[in-house]
C-alpha cells in the first residue's frame, strides 16, 4: 500500500500557493497530484517522496491533512491498457478515485483508491501487474 | 371603531384591580394545591395562599423560566387532570427537548376570545376573509389565529405557511381581505405580488403579523408597497399562543389582554419590578389558565409598559415595541433557535464537537441561516462524497432539531474567529430592533 497525502483546502485565494511553498520549505518533492474541487472547497491528493514528513509539515503549517492508503498500479503505456485493467476489476470493485502517477517507460502509473483495497491488490498482482 | 369586549377591554382602573386581586388569589390557590413544583417554591419562601391577598403581593411570588417547563416535561406543571386537557401544543426547548403546554376547554375559549379582540382591533369582522398563513400543527400560530377568527365569525382560509404560488392564487380568487403571517414572509409575498402585477386584483386590507421581531422600516415598506395596514400581534406558547397582546389602529404600543395576563417589567439582573416607561424584561402571569398556568414567567423579551388609557378607548396596559432579548435566543424565519440546540445537533454528528459558527443575515427581507463547521481530524476524509454526506447530515440534523434548513459550509480548522480560544458561535448581522 502506498501513502497519499490528502489535504482539505478551502476555496480561498492563495491557499494552494501557500501549500506548495510549505512543501518546498520542508524539502518535499511532489511526484503526482490530483485536485477534486467543489464550490466551497477542494480535496488535494498528493503523492510525495516523503509522505510522513509531508503530512507533519502540512499539519504544523495549519493545513487539514492526513495520510490515505492507495494503490499504485503500473500498467503498460499503450493504448487500451486502462480498459483492460478496468475489465479485470469488473463490477466487483468500486473505484473511489484514480489519477495518473509517473510514467516510467514501458509502464504508466495509476494511483487508485478502491473499495476493497487488500482484495483488489491481490487480484491485480495475480494478473501479473506490478502494484505497490 | 369596534371593540370586541368593552366590559373587559375598557375597565376602570379600580375594576381591573379588583379583578386582578381576585384572580391572583384564585390562581395561587390552584397552583399551591395542584402543582407540587409551585407549592415547593412557595413553601421555600414561607408562603401559603393565604399570604397573597391581592395583586400587589405578586412581588412575593417566585418567577418561572423556560427551563422549568423543560425540567417538568411533559405534564408535571399541569394544574388540570389529563382528561380535562383537550389540546396539547409543543415548542422547541433550549436543548432538544420540546416544551409541552396543555389547554382545557376553557383555556381554548379564552384563547379564542383574546384573538377575537386582537382581530377586532385590526378592524377585522364578519364578512372578512382571513388567510391564516402561520404554520398549522404543534406550533400555536396557525390554530391560534384560526379558532379566534372563527369565533369572531370571519371566513377562515386555513392555508398554513409556504406555497407562495397558492397563497397568491387564493388571495386573488377567493377575495382575501386579511392575512396572518410572519412579517418576513409577508415581505416575500409582497415581492411576488408586485412582480406578478397582482396588487390591483387584491382585496387585501390588513395583515396580522407576529412570530418574530420586525423593524418600523419593514412595516412602512410593506404598508406602502401593498397599501394595507399592518398590526403587530404578540404571543408565546408558554403563556397561550398569539393573542397575548396586539396594537390597535393608533399603533401606540400593544394592548395586553390583561384581564387574563398580568404583565410586569423587571430588571433582568436584579428582578426588581421597574416603573412604567423603563425598559426591562416582560414577565407574564396567566391569571385564568387552567391547563398549565404560570406564575411570573420570564419571557426574555425586553420592553417597557404603560398603564395610561389609550385614545382608542381601551384601558388595558400597553407594551412598547420589543427592544431585544435578555438571552441568546435567535428568531430565524419565525422559528425560535437557541445556540445550545445547534451544539446538541452537532454533538449528534461528532462527539468531538467540531468548532462551528452560525451566521444569520437578512437578504431581501428574508432570513439567511448559514453554518460553517471546521473539519477536524475526526471529520476529515479524503473522499469528496464523504464530505458531501457530512454536509448533508449536518443540514438534516439541524433541520430535524430546530426545524430550519441551514446552508452548510465546511471550512479548514482554526479559521473561525476565536476569542478566548473558543470560536464565536453566532453572528447575527441583522438589525432587528
Amino acid at each position: 500500500m502506498a501513502k497519499q497525502l490528502s489535504v482539505f483546502l478551502e476555496n480561498r485565494s492563495g491557499r494552494l500557493r501557500q501549500l506548495a511553498g510549505l512543501l518546498k520549505e520542508a524539502g518535499i518533492n511532489i511526484l503526482s497530484f490530483n485536485l477534486a474541487e467543489t464550490s466551497d472547497y477542494g480535496m488535494l491528493r498528493l503523492m510525495v517522496d516523503e509522505p510522513e514528513q509531508g503530512v507533519a509539515a502540512l499539519a504544523a503549517g495549519g493545513f487539514a491533512a492526513d495520510l490515505t492508503d492507495v494503490l499504485i498500479v503500473h500498467i503498460p503505456a499503450r493504448m487500451g491498457s486502462l480498459s483492460e485493467l478496468l475489465d479485470l476489476l469488473g463490477d466487483t470493485f468500486n473505484i473511489k478515485y484514480m489519477y495518473p502517477y509517473q510514467t516510467q517507460e514501458p509502464n504508466a502509473g495509476m494511483v487508485m483508491k478502491i473499495s476493497d483495497m487488500a482484495a483488489a491488490k491481490q487480484l491485480i498482482k495475480d494478473a501479473g501487474y506490478t502494484v505497490e | 371603531m369596534v371593540i370586541w369586549n368593552t366590559s373587559k377591554e375598557c375597565m376602570s382602573t379600580e375594576d381591573r384591580r379588583l379583578l386582578h386581586d381576585a384572580r391572583l388569589r384564585k390562581l395561587v390557590d390552584r397552583l399551591y394545591h395542584h402543582v407540587p413544583f409551585y407549592r415547593q417554591l412557595m413553601q421555600e419562601r414561607n408562603l401559603t395562599p393565604v399570604d397573597i391577598s391581592g395583586i400587589s403581593d405578586i412581588v412575593l411570588l417566585p418567577f418561572t423560566v423556560k427551563d422549568d417547563l423543560r425540567d417538568n416535561y411533559p405534564y408535571d406543571l399541569f394544574a388540570a387532570a389529563e382528561t380535562e386537557i383537550v389540546r396539547l401544543h409543543a415548542s422547541s426547548g433550549t436543548t432538544g427537548k420540546p416544551t409541552v403546554v396543555g389547554y382545557t376547554r376553557r383555556d381554548i375559549e379564552v384563547w379564542q376570545e383574546c384573538v377575537a379582540r386582537c382581530l377586532t382591533m385590526a378592524g377585522i369582522g364578519i364578512g372578512d376573509k382571513i388567510q391564516v398563513a402561520y404554520g398549522y400543527g404543534l406550533f400555536t400560530g396557525g390554530l391560534g389565529i384560526h379558532y379566534g377568527a372563527e369565533n369572531l365569525g370571519a371566513t377562515v382560509i386555513p392555508i398554513s405557511a409556504g406555497n407562495t404560488r397558492r397563497q397568491l392564487d387564493f388571495m386573488v380568487d377567493l377575495g382575501t381581505t386579511a392575512i396572518a403571517c410572519t412579517p418576513s414572509y409577508l415581505a416575500h409575498v409582497m415581492e411576488n405580488i408586485i412582480e406578478n402585477n397582482l396588487k390591483d386584483r387584491l382585496k387585501l386590507r390588513v395583515a396580522i403579523c407576529g412570530g418574530e421581531p420586525w423593524t418600523v422600516e419593514l412595516r412602512r415598506k410593506i404598508e406602502d408597497g401593498l397599501g394595507i395596514e399592518l398590526f403587530d400581534i404578540y404571543g408565546l406558547s408558554e403563556i397561550m399562543g398569539p393573542g397575548v397582546a396586539q396594537d390597535c389602529h393608533l399603533h401606540q404600543g400593544s394592548h395586553i389582554m390583561d384581564d387574563h395576563f398580568y404583565a410586569e417589567v423587571v430588571d433582568p439582573d436584579t428582578l426588581e419590578t421597574l416603573p412604567d416607561g423603563e425598559t426591562g424584561e416582560l414577565v407574564l402571569t396567566t391569571l385564568t389558565k387552567e391547563g398549565i398556568p404560570l406564575l411570573r414567567y420570564r419571557t426574555k423579551d425586553l420592553t417597557s409598559i404603560t398603564h395610561e388609557p389609550c385614545a382608542c378607548g381601551r384601558t388595558s396596559a400597553r407594551i412598547s415595541r420589543f427592544k431585544g432579548r435578555s438571552d441568546d435566543m435567535l428568531i430565524i424565519r419565525g422559528v425560535n433557535v437557541f445556540p445550545s440546540q445547534i451544539e446538541a445537533a452537532l454533538f449528534e454528528i461528532s462527539e468531538t464537537r467540531p468548532q462551528y459558527q452560525v451566521v444569520v443575515d437578512r437578504v431581501n427581507d428574508y432570513d439567511t441561516f448559514e453554518i460553517a463547521v471546521e473539519i477536524d481530524a475526526c471529520l476529515f476524509s479524503d473522499e469528496v462524497s464523504t464530505l458531501e454526506n457530512l454536509s448533508r447530515r449536518i443540514s438534516e440534523t439541524l433541520q430535524n432539531t430546530i426545524g430550519l434548513h441551514p446552508t452548510v459550509k465546511l471550512v479548514e480548522p482554526n479559521t473561525l474567529d476565536r476569542s478566548d480560544g473558543k470560536a464565536k458561535r453566532v453572528i447575527d448581522k441583522r438589525r432587528l430592533f
